[in-house]
């Protein structure tokens, strides 16, 4: 009875060192936050978010909630704690990438994993995590009027772009062989081929696609290369410019705004013009240098569901994983209307789709390594309760506490994942536009909503940026950014 | 022995949460004990950039004149196109006070590639119209020395990672224009190459 005492000790102590999300799931633990985001309660929202902050500091979680605060802050138009925010993210997740292969911080992790559930490891971002970060950490910048380092953050995040594959390909190949390694402890093995093979699987699948048509490739990210692009032309970079553009044009064909910017860019180098975008060498080249930009609604997230397989030893069983979920836009577009033209905005990327991408490619791997985690944790399980039964012969109560606190620990731990980015948008759309002579922009949400005036006020700005944030429902935030 | 093994244990860990920091004190920054990172531009690396330009600037002979006046020189923009958020004026203002120490040539601050550097010399003169001050001793327009040099540069970056290995290459360029042709009289680049291995075994 001391033992098993200690084992819930242990259990507890487990779940206080990792991470809150262990028992309840993050998704979970942010809903209302979100439903404040939603309906615009930016009070409650940033309220709600300090509080996680405050009590996730030097928690697994804590990087999570420095990227929610600091899209919040970001938000709320308070650039100086919005750059402190990400720049303690990228410290933390610069400190997961220099950490020794073999270091005792992961160690620990894994045993708190192997006695709890993938919520015990430390939460280091998503490779869409790294990116954005320095989207956003330049996008700040130059709120702040700090052109400079916004440009430094867009040769970081065009580094990060290069390396983020490896990265990703070295996880999923760190998740086999820690499969690999606890299958060894079963005398059956849980393969990702089953996991593949699975209706489950197959029902994933099916519902990605649905959802998720798009798939850009290399965990490409248009909306970096868009600003990577903007930083370059900035620079009068044009031949750098040039490979974004291209890269652009390859993803989305049908981008008007990114077609004619490549097209005038192959004309100043006196490159051949594709067939289908010979319309825009029609066009005049104009000054083109107010660059808006949409972030539109709520990104793809995790939601807690059963994955439903058959396991040895153990039969028909239902994991705790993170289901992919994407949201609706009520806001379906935009149109900016200045000096009597009108332009409608065009989404240049797919928040949804790059998180899908990395989730799709993660997943099997995954789901496989929490199916062997369970069975190993059922066949601890049951050694617990037949040792209980062993040793105290004739007290059932001990057998029937050690069961039930077996199960108890099973099903609290059955928790998976779901800890991600939420506060990003669903879609970035863009328009190119010269600068109006009346230095008004009036922008119409559709199919419909209130309309939203902007003025810039700097001219002579080499590069302005108008930056609008919408919540799905409604315009949250809008900023113009001047690049001197 | 329990006893023992535990105390040992407890010893171990105290040692290994208290006994590896080191108190606070000073070093040379010329010295080989300043920090070093592969990412960024360290106390070491703005030291042999700046040496190398330096000996090879004043030995060039571009800052001689015949005509007995010395040549004036103004600090222009030294472009950081790294991954890191630096201050470039480390490297200018070591270049600066070099060439005012060697006698070959003077550095203005009355212009620099951001407007005036040093502002007291437009402002000395806005006191023209101030009562308060004897107009006999306010400076007058007119006097200020136009620079014949501009100093400017760039420092790029590139990175590689490999395995467990990273690796930072920082190409400093700097270049001397004379201002009456546009020509550059004198260009040179320092090269820092720095590399790192992720250790196999740690915390």
């Amino acid at each position: 009875m001391v033992k098993f005492m200690k084992k819930i000790l242990f259990l507890t102590l487990c779940c206080f060192v990792t991470s809150c999300s262990s028992i309840v799931d993050s998704h979970k633990q942010k809903k209302e936050l979100l439903r404040d985001f939603e309906k615009a309660k930016s009070k409650s929202t940033t309220k709600k978010i300090t509080d996680k902050l405050k009590s996730t500091k030097n928690s697994g979680d804590q990087l999570m909630w420095n990227l929610e605060a600091g899209t919040n802050y970001f938000i709320n138009y308070d650039y100086k704690n919005s750059l402190v925010q990400f720049s303690t993210a990228e410290k933390i997740i610069n400190d997961f990438d220099s950490r020794a292969v073999i270091n005792a911080r992961g160690i620990s992790s894994e045993i708190a994993v192997s006695v709890t559930n993938l919520n015990a490891l430390p939460y280091d971002g998503f490779g869409y995590d790294r990116i954005m970060v320095n989207c956003y950490k330049a996008l700040t910048y130059f709120a702040l009027n700090n052109t400079e380092a916004g440009l430094v953050e867009l040769r970081r995040l065009r580094n990060t772009q290069k390396i983020i594959e490896k990265r990703h390909q070295s996880q999923i190949l760190a998740d086999r062989k820690k499969i690999e390694k606890e299958n060894l402890q079963l005398k059956k093995t849980v393969s990702e081929d089953s996991i593949n093979s699975s209706d489950n699987m197959k029902n994933i699948a099916i519902d990605l696609k649905k959802n998720c048509e798009k798939k850009y490739g290399n965990l490409m990210n248009p909306f970096a290369t868009y600003l990577s692009a903007i930083g370059y032309l900035y620079e009068n970079n044009s031949s750098e410019a040039l490979v974004d553009f291209k890269n652009l044009y390859r993803i989305e064909k049908n981008n008007d705004y990114v077609n004619s910017h490549y097209v005038e860019l192959l004309n100043k180098f006196g490159e051949k013009i594709p067939k289908d975008l010979e319309k825009y060498n029609l066009q005049k080249p104009d000054d083109k240098k107010v660059y808006i930009i949409f972030a539109n609604g709520r990104s793809a997230a995790y939601e807690q569901q059963k994955f439903w397989l058959i396991l040895p030893y153990v039969g028909y069983t239902g994991l705790a994983y993170p289901k992919i979920i994407f949201y609706n836009n009520n806001i379906k577009g935009a149109v900016i209307k200045t000096d009597s033209q009108q332009y409608k905005l065009q989404k240049i990327a797919s928040m949804d789709a790059v998180i899908a991408e990395e989730y799709s490619d993660r997943l099997a791997p995954m789901i496989t390594r929490i199916a062997v985690s369970y069975v190993v944790k059922e066949l601890a399980s049951y050694t617990a309760v037949e040792a209980t039964r062993n040793k105290d012969n004739s007290n059932d109560l001990g057998v029937i506490a050690t069961y039930i606190g077996t199960g108890i620990y099973k099903y609290i731990f059955n928790t998976a994942d779901t800890r991600s980015w939420e506060l990003l948008p669903k879609e970035y759309l863009i328009a190119n536009i010269p600068c109006p002579k009346s230095k008004k922009l009036e922008l119409q949400p559709l199919p419909t909503g209130d309309k939203l005036n902007i003025k810039i006020d700097n001219i002579n700005a080499k590069i302005i940026i108008v930056y609008l944030r919408s919540n799905s429902n409604q315009i949250i935030s809008s900023n113009v950014f001047y690049l001197k | 022995m329990k006893k023992i093994i535990y105390i040992g244990l407890v010893s171990t860990m105290s040692l290994m949460f208290n006994g590896c920091g080191s108190a606070p004190k000073r070093i040379d920054p010329k010295g080989d004990e300043t920090l070093t990172t592969t990412d960024g531009v360290n106390v070491k690396d703005w030291h042999i950039a700046a040496d190398k330009a330096i000996k090879s600037l004043l030995s060039s002979g571009v800052l001689n004149r015949n005509d007995g006046r010395k040549n004036i020189v103004m600090v222009s923009l030294v472009k950081n196109e790294t991954t890191q958020h630096i201050n470039t004026d480390i490297l200018t203002n070591k270049i600066r006070r070099a060439i005012l120490q060697s006698g070959l040539a003077m550095t203005t601050t009355a212009i620099s590639a951001n407007g005036m550097e040093d502002k007291a010399t437009k402002q000395v003169r806005d006191l023209s119209k101030d009562k308060m001050f004897d107009q006999k001793t306010v400076q007058k327009n007119g006097t200020v020395i136009a620079p014949d040099m501009s100093l400017a540069g760039k420092i790029i970056q590139q990175q590689t990672t490999q395995g467990r290995d990273k690796e930072s290459y920082f190409f400093f360029h700097i270049t001397l224009t004379d201002l009456k042709t546009g020509l550059a009289v004198w260009e040179d680049n320092v090269e820092v190459v720095k590399q790192e291995t992720k250790p196999l075994l740690g915390w």
